[in-house]
């Protein structure tokens, strides 16, 4: 079936001289939706007789030669998806282009204090610097208090996320019982799935008054938007760091238990070294969610555009980037959109960076598994 | 090979000794202590509180935590869920022995919980101390390695630096760099302390020494309920009420993971103890966060959500009954396994039946009776900010009303349920000429009936002007109904004409008429009952609608056909014939839950209520309130 696909597809394309039905189905399908896609762009009136059409092709074609239309169906589908997602990206980067072209640096002004540049890690000497950074009035975007407070947030969300999700997934992977893990890890991927607005929510609810009593703070603080938003990041944590340690294989663990070791000998020696890269993964796939979250954290802090001061005070409050863009698209000006375009193209990098090196650490422990199997 | 070697039993059963006794004790102590400090985190019970808030408060959990191990107990003793470990055995026994210590504590000295929770730790210190130099001194029979190890060590050496700094910049002026000295001779002290003694030492005394000291600082009040650290630098600051709490969470996990070390003797096995332990108390703590997220949401939403909710009993009952329905199911095989104890395999049995059909039993009660249930309650709205207290309530009234929807939906469920149990009725009994000519007409009937729904749909009740909905629709109408009841009786009457020897007989050699008589009536009633909205007609007997009315006729002949042949199975021997007359008896049911589903699809489709015997089916506001 495979095989005989791309020889009827060669003899269209080289015009040979038999042209079977299914290419013909084939080829007619796709000139109906193209011009369907067509239509609905330029003659939007005539958009649905044409979709009609296209169906009715494509259900005379699905009782003729099935295989061939839902190869076809498939492959529109997915080169409909990729397309969308590059329109966005493309989309992304070229609304963002003016901001940096306009301000190039700028956008990355390190705040005065008393005349002087704040301390931020040693770029203040190389970065420009001012006392006014953000004021859209006079044309001020400085994005470097947003990204430290995306980082601030995210530094605390891991340090919430990171061991106790460790723990758990050592613990349903590797300590718990089938009856438990049957019952914890179903309701650990259901706790993923409670929408950010909710968590946000209970953490203003609760947390807000919980700190403000506990730890004399006068309102809403990264400390907040860190735990909440490590919370929200656990499940994650734990469900793909005990994938990683499931996907050890048995008999690595047998080898061991074996050789007179005990459970926790083997867990320490042999199964974390093995899935410390998909544990890894599970982290930073976790601290991905973390950076990207907006609800929880826009419901939490209000939006503010002041720098932390001093730096590592947790219990000072800013818009993080994505909480910058849902606070301020609304009443935003031409050029602070231009600004928020910049602010989302970060994100969209940085996100997009640890999602791939994530996967490309899972990859490369499968290899590794496989090859010692 | 020493005695401790060779079976974890041997170290831990039969000659239990005070050593470890004391030590499950000392694991209990910090898991109450680790919980303790939860509660007082979340400020559940304030670290302030004293006197008789605190003796409810630990009265509370000492109810909790003897109500949870007796019947984790009463599971083990039925072998429902067998305890055999000793060491968990004895760890329950310490959690309620622990806990009835605190308490009694509480009632007898004028303390507030900080200050137990101080105790605490400063009695977990020297229970490790005692433990780790018992075993030094070669009193108890145990296998140390040499050394505790660099994990621990380096766990400990952190904890070190930060208790070091902390200790330092409070003793120290702010501005000058000491307390960086105290980190550093404390971080390095704990961390030689641990990994240079033998293992019995090394992984007692340093953190023996951890949790003494946090124990102290609550004790001695140097950190009290009302104290406060404001840095000028942060915005925010620190108070006893958070710092006390998480002090007694690091204290606890330390000494709870010492403890067990010293429990399984040490050495390797003591180590997976101990760790085990930890992972355990970590998974503990984040069901405790998941399930008060839950609780959380729940608690404060269901009292809104609920507000003012009414039901009808009827309706009420009618939901129940796929539970009920379910109970009885489970409770036809005894529950669990073999090796359960009988008695709890009976109560687990009846259990579930016992509480739905009481439930049940309400309902009717207050059928009979007339005199609704009201359970009164009182939620607070937020109103400009400010709260106001509502009175409300969730009552069952006598209604006899139900929802379509309620109806068609259990009933439904039901019709599919029985239909996935009813196996086949094929090849069984004899088929008269006249029942075979009738099963070939069925489909035909059928199909001219959706051919014509087709038509009205299409062009209308009335095509090119002709008044064919109400005169051919009708006529169909009624002809299908009519001949779908006469379906659904036609086993019946078959049966009980039948000539056969025994009523099970009759019963088996009319089978065919079933299969005909359920789903040859079901397949028809519903092809006509689907063409009176198409053709824009509701035929009525007198007062009542015709089709509702047969589709309840139908599902009482369906529900005496099951009868019939459940009295008939009891009378007989045979195996394949009380085979062949459960399968009827689920056919029968099959058309019960499908007729009773079709009457409320009428009143759903046609938009008119169906009342009947002072029961009725609106077409809306199944029950009544503020939804």
């Amino acid at each position: 079936m495979t095989e005989d696909i791309p020889t009827t597809e060669g003899e269209a394309v080289s015009g040979g001289d038999r042209v079977d039905g299914s290419t013909l189905a084939v080829v007619t399908i796709a000139t109906t939706l193209v011009a369907t896609i067509l239509v609905f762009l330029f003659r939007p009136a005539l958009a649905l007789p044409m979709l009609l059409a296209f169906v009715f092709v494509t259900a005379v074609g699905w009782v003729t030669y099935q295989a061939e239309v839902a190869r076809l169906l498939t492959l529109v589908a997915t080169v409909l998806t990729v397309l969308t997602v590059a329109f966005i990206t493309f989309f992304l980067f070229a609304s963002a282009l003016p901001a940096f072209l306009e301000r190039g640096l700028g956008l990355l002004l390190i705040p005065e204090q008393g005349g002087n540049a704040r301390w931020f890690f040693w770029l203040e000497s190389v970065l420009p610097s001012d006392s006014t950074y953000w004021n859209p009035l006079s044309g001020a975007y400085s994005l470097i208090p947003m990204i430290w407070a995306t980082v601030v947030v995210t530094i605390i969300a891991g340090a919430v996320a990171g061991p106790l999700g460790l723990f758990g997934a050592l613990f349903i992977a590797e300590v718990a019982s089938d009856r438990l893990r049957e019952l914890i890890k179903p309701g650990v991927e259901i706790l993923a799935g409670i929408p950010s607005i909710v968590y946000g929510f209970i953490g203003f609810q609760v947390l807000n008054g919980f700190i403000q009593t506990n730890f004399l703070d006068d309102g809403a603080s990264f400390l907040i938007a860190g735990i909440v938003v490590g919370v929200m990041a656990l499940p994650t944590v734990v469900s793909v760091g005990e994938d990683a340690l499931s996907s050890v294989p048995q008999s690595m663990g047998d080898g061991s238990v074996a050789m007179g070791a005990t459970e926790w000998q083997t867990m320490k020696s042999i199964s974390i070294p093995a899935a410390f890269s998909g544990i890894s993964a599970a982290v930073i796939l976790g601290l991905g969610r973390a950076i990207g979250e907006t609800m929880a954290v826009a419901a939490i802090m209000a939006s503010g555009t002041q720098f932390a001061d001093p730096l590592f005070d947790i219990f000072d409050a800013n818009a993080t980037l994505t909480s910058l863009i849902a606070t301020q698209y609304g009443s935003a000006s031409e050029s602070t959109v231009d600004v928020l375009f910049v602010a989302g193209v970060m994100l969209f990098v940085i996100v997009a960076g640890m999602s791939i090196v994530s996967q490309y650490i899972e990859r490369r422990m499968q290899r590794k598994l496989k090859g010692q199997q | 090979m020493s005695d401790a070697y060779a079976t974890t039993d041997r170290l831990v059963s039969a000659d239990s000794n005070s050593y470890d006794r004391g030590l499950d004790t000392a694991i209990a102590l910090s898991v109450v202590g680790f919980t303790l400090g939860l509660i007082t985190l979340v400020n559940l019970v304030p670290p302030g509180a004293s006197g008789s808030a605190l003796t409810t408060a630990l009265g509370t959990l000492l109810a909790v935590v003897v109500g949870a191990v007796g019947i984790t107990g009463l599971a083990s003793y039925t072998n429902v869920v067998p305890v055999t470990s000793q060491r968990v055995r004895g760890i329950g026994l310490g959690l309620v022995v622990s806990t009835l210590a605190l308490t009694a504590l509480a009632a007898v000295l004028p303390v507030t919980m900080a200050t137990l929770l101080g105790t605490v730790l400063l009695a977990e210190a020297l229970a490790i101390t005692a433990a780790g130099v018992s075993s030094r001194l070669e009193l108890v029979d145990t296998e140390p390695n040499m050394s505790a190890g660099l994990l621990s060590g380096g766990a400990l050496g952190a904890v070190g630096l930060a208790m070091g700094a902390a200790i330092g910049g409070a003793l120290t002026s702010a501005g000058s760099l000491l307390w960086l000295i105290g980190a550093v001779v404390a971080g390095v002290g704990l961390f030689l302390l641990a990994i240079l003694p033998r293992e019995d030492l090394g992984s007692t005394l340093p953190t023996a020494i951890v949790v003494g000291a946090l124990g102290l600082t609550i004790v001695t009040g140097t950190i009290g309920v009302g104290w406060q650290w404001n840095p000028q630098t942060l915005s925010g600051g620190f108070t006893g009420g958070a710092v006390i709490p998480v002090f007694l969470l690091v204290g606890t996990l330390l000494s709870a993971w010492s403890a067990a070390k010293c429990r399984a003797g040490f050495g390797a096995r003591g180590r997976e103890y101990g760790a085990f332990l930890v992972i355990n108390l970590n998974a503990f703590l984040m069901v405790a966060v998941m399930a008060t997220i839950v609780v959380f949401v729940t608690v404060k939403g269901v009292g809104y959500a609920f507000h003012g909710l009414s039901v009808g009993a009827l309706t009420a009952l009618v939901l129940l009954t796929p539970a009920l329905l379910a109970a009885v199911q489970f409770a036809r095989t005894p529950a669990g396994t073999n090796d359960w104890n009988s008695g709890a395999r009976q109560l687990f049995r009846v259990l579930p039946l016992a509480a739905v059909g009481a439930l049940a039993a309400v309902l009717v009660s207050v059928l009979v009776t007339g005199s609704p249930l009201r359970y009164s309650y009182a939620y607070i709205v937020q109103v400009n900010r400010q709260g106001q207290p509502l009175d409300t309530a969730l009552a069952v009234t006598p209604d006899t009303t139900i929802g379509t929807l309620l109806l068609i939906a259990p009933a439904l469920l039901l019709a599919v349920t029985f239909f996935r149990s009813f196996g086949s009725l094929r090849k069984v009994g004899t088929q008269s000429e006249r029942a075979g000519s009738i099963r070939q007409a069925v489909p035909t009937a059928v199909l001219a009936l959706v051919v014509l729904t087709g038509f009205f749909l299409v062009f209308g009740p009335a095509p090119f002007g002709l008044p064919l909905g109400s005169t051919l629709g009708f006529a169909a109408v009624v002809a299908g109904s009519v001949a779908a009841g006469g379906l659904a009786v036609y086993p019946l009457v078959g049966v009980l004409t039948s000539d056969g020897p025994t009523l099970a007989d009759s019963a088996q050699s009319e089978a065919p008429l079933f299969t005909l008589g359920v789903f040859g009536g079901l397949g028809l009633l519903l092809a006509a009952l689907l063409l009176q909205p198409v053709a824009g007609i509701n035929p009525l007997v007198g007062p009542v609608n015709l089709v509702p009315a047969i589709a309840l006729g139908a599902a009482v002949a369906s529900l005496a056909l099951a009868t019939l042949t459940t009295v008939a199975k009891r009378s007989s021997e045979e195996t394949i014939t009380r085979r062949l007359l459960t399968e009827e008896t689920r056919l029968g049911l099959v058309g019960t839950a499908g007729f009773t589903a079709l009457v409320g699809l009428h009143v759903a489709v046609t938009g008119t209520s169906f009342n009947v015997l002072g029961v009725s089916l609106p077409t809306r506001g199944a029950s009544r309130g503020r939804w």
